[in-house]
């Protein structure tokens, strides 16, 4: 472990082997990937900020985000508030393996590391439900149905007998229209969704390698430690895209 | 290793869900209706201001921060606030780009009357 080669250089600072930072080699870089990553999400969110403000029309979150499973309509944020309890949660059971990792309690490391494991998957079913129900209201990356714009022509296609449904699919395939909206939403929220992806398969990876003994055998636990920074950071970008898309 | 023990971790839960049901609260209480409507700028500044809190706390307690060292909490800390700063330029930036929007759509009406006038007006 990295004590050990503090032991081995001292006395000697520029040799190498000291941690200026108290902290390993591998969680420093944890930490500048994640800033790295803020960065990119800083871009993302920026790009969001300046369209809607420039934006003269925007969707309203409470009409689009009004339903959940067997919930058609008149629930508004309803589903997004399970979705953000999940991932705070998640992240919960992740900081509570690493506090059994710090005791070296491989038992206790593997219960929290599954259901951390669990809270992702959760979360990413949801967020497939959610999509999959956006797309069937006519949603996409170039179409937006929530277009205060298009809410005239929709009435005038439901006055010539259409039903509400078939008319907005009319209107968001006919009438031009600001598609802002829907474009960041699936790019940035699909974004977060693959990191959630990518953590879920980093997690098992290290649920298999605790299962395993791995870190049994190393000493120490500190590889969950680093894998859950970023677990972390998931859920904190989750924080942002909350407000930016669900409340303001 | 300090600043992990099971009593802080949970303590630390329920201030991120009561954080988070303040802000539902504010989003859905028929009761704040008309502040929702008349004062919007002030509530998006406190969902932003209780967003931020939240972040702090996730940082700050789950992600271990606040027990390193002072010189790595600088280090990850500093870069995020000239971020901040330069998120507020770009969303100022957008305010004028809404305002040629607006013009534009006003538009051509305005143009004939004030003839040579047709700059949008500087904040």
């Amino acid at each position: 472990m990295s004590t050990h080669t503090v032991a081995a250089n001292e006395g000697k600072l520029w040799d190498g082997g000291n941690e200026p930072f108290g902290a390993s080699y591998g969680k420093l870089m944890m930490w500048f990937f994640l800033l790295s990553d803020a960065f990119t999400f800083t871009a993302l969110l920026l790009g969001y900020g300046a369209l809607r403000f420039s934006a003269l029309t925007w969707a309203d979150p409470d009409t689009v985000f009004q339903s959940a499973p067997g919930i058609e309509s008149g629930a508004p944020l309803v589903f997004v508030g399970i979705m953000t309890f999940i991932l705070i949660m998640s992240s919960v059971t992740m900081v509570l393996a690493v506090e059994a990792g710090h005791r070296n309690s491989k038992s206790e490391v593997v219960k929290w590391m599954i259901w951390t494991v669990i809270g992702g998957i959760m979360f990413l079913s949801c967020q497939a439900w959610e999509w999959t129900h956006l797309f069937s209201e006519g949603a996409s990356i170039t179409k937006n149905p929530f277009a205060p714009e298009l809410v005239p022509y929709i009435e005038k296609f439901v006055a010539q007998g259409m039903s509400h449904h078939e008319a907005t699919l009319k209107a968001v395939n006919e009438i031009p229209h600001n598609y802002e909206f829907t474009s960041l939403f699936f790019t940035i929220t699909g974004f977060h969704g693959f990191h959630v992806l990518s953590g879920v398969v980093i997690n098992i990876v290290i649920l298999i390698n605790a299962i395993a003994g791995t870190y049994q055998r190393r000493g120490h636990y500190e590889m969950i430690e680093k894998v859950g920074l970023y677990w972390h950071f998931v859920d904190l970008v989750w924080v942002f895209v909350f407000t930016f898309f669900y409340l303001v | 290793m300090a600043g992990f023990d099971t009593k802080q971790i949970w303590k630390v839960f329920f201030i991120l869900l009561g954080i988070t049901l303040v802000e539902f609260l504010i989003a859905l209480t028929p009761a704040f209706e008309s502040l929702r409507n008349d004062h919007k700028l002030a509530i998006n500044i406190t969902y932003v201001v209780l967003t931020l809190f939240k972040a702090f706390y996730i940082i700050a307690y789950f992600m271990h921060l606040k027990f390193e060292r002072i010189n790595m909490i600088y280090s990850i800390a500093l870069p995020p606030i000239f971020v901040i700063y330069c998120i507020v330029l770009v969303l100022y930036e957008g305010g004028y780009w809404n305002s040629i929007r607006k013009n534009n759509v006003v538009g051509s009406a305005k143009t004939e009357q004030v003839e040579g006038h047709t700059t949008p007006e500087h904040h």
